[in-house]
């Protein structure tokens, strides 16, 4: 069977080496599984699964607690039984558990198709999506997906219902064909169109200047979003490695640069260490979960420890309170 | 250590253009794909002084590759002092001018003569130098001995005179025998001179190389590999036709005014086509009419050219419309008829079939040009042969009567031919007075049997006309009947001819001046099938002629050739230019085309001689065919205007041989293996994720 998809098993017995050897899922290893639903599915089986709390009271068996009616609450849910004995209007409420409203903001400009080695980073940020996606799923999570360069380039709500994470699939398998990365209008139109609350994931290399995005994930938080940062490099992007000079050229713009990076490497390192500090510091002051992630990382760890720490944390949403730390 | 292009050295100044290159520092070639330029910005490289360092060893390569190349071009070779190669080499050179009668063509010998002088003035005083002539016999003008012994400043101009005082020939050319006899001649020294000798050893031939030189004999020679043949042509423009007879020696047998067939040849590339043949007598002028003939280049024609009546026995017939005339004239001699007595001494009749006389009359009958009478008169008493004068023969079939006895001794010893038949009444006592022994020891017992001729003597001039393939079976001859003659019963007689049984069957007796031919059966037919068979007539033809030769030779002497003459008694021989020489015997002074006319003997008598009819084949032969005989040609010899040019290609032989360039472009390969392993290296050195994969 060299061609078409491979079953779940082969799939397996593909991951079997690296897990085998250190326990976790090489993400060489697990790109290498076409079938991004299989692949996902691997990488779910790696890590302990989450429990989300509903923001909201609603039809549930679980009692919470009355509250005196008012005008203008739905007479449905008026305790009739209490209104016999007490002859008062009180309206009975419930703590359910609900769907987790999830957009998966995916970055697919050209700069996402870097990689210094066979895992490009556009491969590992849509296996992260397409586990979150497949996680979400089975946790009967609604689970919508946002693809954007420049701008939003393919949308689909959040829902849960059969069919929807084969969609979220089929999106996700597409090849980045953008350009240029700008964070401020996509997520605008992000926040336009989620208008019920949820968790924003956003999987971006964010290597963009900071300008608007902190009024965009701003305004998210405003709606009352969760917001989840997830930063993926390239290894060589974090140590730059190069020694020998060259003609560095931009997979974005294509503008090319005679560089010898023996010279060039401390610049570089102090400008990077720099842009991902202001990251930090946006996502601490506007209380969004951030996480630089490498694609030599494994992505089940990286997954395990991102929302084992949410788990750990519950359900958290005022500012200031995110531990983005945690997860590296 | 030479160079045989030593002006390839020059490419070592490429040499510079790598150290040029080396200091131009040039943009990175190398690109790096990178996310983004967001952190980066421009930052021109500054040479490490490690990466120099491996620079300056791949600059040190590629200068020494294109050294190397250079050097290997320039042909490199270790110069090495062959012995005799360029200094004051010893030839032992022999200058071979050709002085046939071609030579004799236009002004090819004052050609020849200034090819000869040019090759003697290029040799060099240290040399030794001969000089030989050659036609159909080798000759030296001067001998390496007597040059050796003159003052080596005299010798060149001694032999440039010598070759000046020759002259061309009437001889035919006999090329490659002179070769072969140069060849030896140039090896005739002794041991003590073979020490001192040169070892090279050159051959100048100065000839017109004509086709006619019977190259031929070379065929079976194995040219030494020390000698070199040098060959001076003698070129001369247009081309020849000559005129040869059709058959010589035909007039002799030929009725004086039959026509004469002759051919006429026409060498390739001549501008000529049509000629004539004109008559004349000997020295006289023109008679009849002009016979015109038509020969197409390199084509021959037969024509029969009829004699105008009154022409002498002494006729020219010349060859017009050719430029070169040495070999446009045949002479004719066409002797007078004569009556020749021959005596038959038997007892058989002239009509009796069974005998021998019947036969021999009729051998004779319609001989050419002469008139054979048979007298067969002589009985038990008479006194004397009938002949009234000499006979040309006389034949002994049974003893001849005592008084007849007398007179054949002194016919035979004044210079006569008798033949003596032992048939069935061997005239032993006749023969016994012939060989002078005594007739009783000499036993001629007759024997019956079978038996044929088992071994003739073709060297002898009796059987000399059957030596040739075609006519010497003499196999069907049976004889049944033979006189047994044993071994020294006649003295010092001279076996010409045994039978199978080893028995002699003639027998040559020199008795005085004549001779007496024995043969031991009769031509009677219950005797043998001699009579009956074919070569019974000629046989007895030829021992005819053999009792007065010379008479009728005609025109079938070349030049050269020796002339058989009858007779004990010198005779005076008046040659073509006038002069006289006395012979006896042979004649070997035909050195000139013409008449020559024999006195002293009763008659004088004629005869013609002719050009070699191989002599007017002139077109040159090539060079090639030289080099098929096995001859080792050079050039002219190294003088000192192509010592340069000799140098050159004993330098290019050496280099040849050497072959430095061979490793040398090896050692070039591995330079530039060595040169793209570093610079590989150099550029795949320590490879980073990005650049093994962006690469």
């Amino acid at each position: 069977m060299s061609t078409g998809e491979p079953h779940a098993g082969r799939a397996e017995h593909a991951s079997e080496p690296v897990a085998a050897a250190s326990g976790w899922i090489d993400p060489v290893a697990l790109s290498r599984i076409k079938n991004l639903q299989i692949r996902a599915r691997v990488a779910v089986e790696g890590f302990v699964r989450g429990i989300h709390k509903s923001p909201f009271h609603g039809f549930s068996v679980e009692f919470s607690e009355y509250r005196q009616y008012s005008p203008g609450d739905d007479p449905r849910y008026l305790d009739w039984r209490l209104y016999a004995r007490s002859d008062r209007h009180y309206i009975k409420r419930f703590e359910d558990e609900t769907n987790l409203r999830t957009y998966l903001v995916l970055d697919s400009s050209r700069s996402m198709t870097y990689g210094s080695g066979p895992l490009k980073k556009c491969d590992y940020a849509r296996t992260a999506a397409a586990t979150l996606a497949y996680f979400l799923t089975t946790q009967r999570d609604a689970v919508g997906l946002a693809l954007f360069d420049e701008r939003i380039v393919e949308f689909i709500p959040p829902r849960y219902r059969p069919g929807q994470l084969r969609r979220i699939m089929g999106v996700l398998e597409r090849e980045p064909a953008g350009r240029a990365t700008d964070l401020g209008t996509p997520l605008e139109q992000v926040a336009a169109t989620a208008r019920k609350r949820g968790l924003v994931i956003i999987l971006s290399d964010l290597l963009a200047p900071t300008g608007l995005l902190a009024n965009r994930l701003g305004a998210l938080r405003a709606r009352g979003h969760e917001v989840l940062l997830l930063r993926i490099l390239d290894p060589a992007e974090i140590t730059f490695p190069f020694r020998d000079a060259a003609r560095f050229r931009d997979v974005e713009s294509g503008r090319e640069i005679i560089l010898d990076p023996a010279r060039a490497r401390a610049e570089y390192m102090k400008r990077f260490t720099e842009h991902a500090a202001e990251l930090k510091r946006l996502a601490v002051e506007l209380g969004i979960d951030h996480a630089q992630i490498s694609t030599a990382d494994p992505l089940e760890v990286v997954l395990f420890q991102l929302l084992g720490a949410r788990a750990r944390r519950g359900r958290t949403t005022g500012r200031g309170h995110a531990k983005p730390g945690a997860m590296r | 250590m030479s160079f045989l292009a030593p002006l390839y050295l020059l490419g070592i100044a490429a040499a510079a253009a790598p150290i040029v290159l080396h200091l131009v520092r040039r943009a990175p070639r190398g690109e790096v794909v990178f996310s983004s330029l967001m952190y980066l910005k421009p930052t021109p490289p500054v040479s490490a002084r490690r990466s120099r360092l491996e620079h300056l060893l791949l600059m040190l390569l590629r200068i020494a590759a294109l050294c190397l190349l250079a050097f290997a071009f320039a042909r490199p070779y270790l110069s090495r002092a062959l012995p005799g190669l360029l200094g004051p080499a010893r030839e032992r050179v022999m200058v071979l001018v050709d002085t046939s009668a071609s030579m004799r063509r236009g002004d090819a010998w004052p050609k020849a003569v200034a090819l000869a002088r040019k090759a003697i003035e290029s040799r060099a005083e240290g040399d030794e130098l001969a000089v030989f002539a050659f036609d159909t016999e080798t000759r030296p003008l001067l001998a390496f001995s007597e040059a050796r012994a003159l003052d080596p400043a005299a010798r060149r101009a001694t032999a440039i005179a010598r070759v000046e005082a020759a002259s061309p020939s009437w001889r035919a050319t006999r090329l490659g025998q002179a070769l072969i006899e140069a060849v030896a001649a140039l090896d005739f020294e002794s041991a003590a001179e073979r020490e001192q000798a040169p070892r090279e050893r050159r051959i100048v031939l100065v000839s017109d190389l004509e086709r006619g030189g019977r190259l031929e004999a070379l065929g079976d020679f194995d040219w030494p590999s020390n000698v070199q043949l040098e060959i001076e042509p003698v070129e001369l423009p247009g081309a020849n036709a000559s005129l040869t007879l059709a058959e010589p020696g035909r007039a002799a047998h030929d009725r004086p005014n039959e026509p004469r067939r002759v051919v006429v040849s026409n060498e390739p590339g001549h501008d000529q086509d049509a000629f004539t043949l004109v008559w004349s007598s000997d020295g006289g002028k023109p008679q009849g009419a002009p016979i015109p003939v038509h020969v197409p280049p390199g084509e021959s024609r037969v024509v029969s050219a009829q004699a105008p009546a009154g022409l002498g026995g002494a006729r020219v017939l010349t060859l017009k419309g050719d430029a070169y005339d040495f070999d446009n004239m045949v002479s004719i001699a066409v002797p007078p008829a004569e009556t020749i007595d021959v005596v038959y001494l038997g007892n058989d009749r002239a009509d009796d079939p069974a005998g021998a006389r019947f036969f021999l009359e009729r051998a004779f009958e319609n001989a050419p040009g002469r008139t054979v009478r048979v007298l067969a008169e002589a009985r038990q008493g008479a006194s004397a042969w009938p002949a009234a004068k000499r006979p040309g023969l006389v034949v002994i079939a049974a003893e001849p009567p005592d008084p007849l006895r007398s007179q054949l001794v002194s016919f035979v010893e004044s210079g006569g031919l008798a033949l003596v038949l032992l048939g069935p009444e061997p005239p032993r006592a006749t023969l016994a007075t012939l060989a002078q022994v005594d007739p009783r020891t000499l036993a001629l017992p007759l024997v019956s049997g079978d038996w044929m001729l088992g071994q003739i003597d073709f060297a002898h001039p009796l059987f000399a006309p059957f030596a040739g393939a075609g006519f010497n079976d003499f196999t069907r001859i049976h004889f049944w009947k033979i006189c047994d003659i044993k071994a020294g019963a006649l003295g010092g007689a001279r076996i010409v001819a045994r039978f199978e049984s080893g028995a002699p069957a003639v027998v040559e007796l020199a008795r005085g001046k004549g001779r007496v031919v024995v043969l031991a059966s009769s031509w009677r037919p219950v005797d043998s099938q001699l009579a009956r068979s074919s070569k019974f007539v000629p046989l007895l033809a030829t021992l005819l002629e053999s009792g007065a030769p010379g008479s009728r030779l005609g025109d079938r002497i070349a030049i050269g050739d020796p002339v058989p003459l009858a007779g004990a008694e010198p005779l005076s021989i008046k040659k073509p230019d006038g002069s006289t020489a006395l012979a006896t015997g042979v004649f070997k002074d035909t050195d000139s085309p013409g008449f020559y006319t024999a006195t002293g003997s009763s008659p004088p008598f004629s005869f013609a001689v002719n050009l070699d009819p191989q002599e007017g084949r002139t077109a040159p032969v090539a060079r090639e065919v030289f080099e098929q005989y096995g001859c080792r040609l050079s050039r002219r010899a190294p003088t000192p205007v192509d010592v340069a040019q000799v140098a050159l290609e004993r330098e290019t032989e050496q280099e040849s041989r050497q072959k430095a360039w061979r490793p040398i472009i090896v050692s070039l390969l591995g330079v530039l293996l060595l040169e793209t392993l570093l610079a590989g290296r150099a550029r795949g050195r320590a490879p980073t994720p990005a650049e093994a994969f962006t690469s």
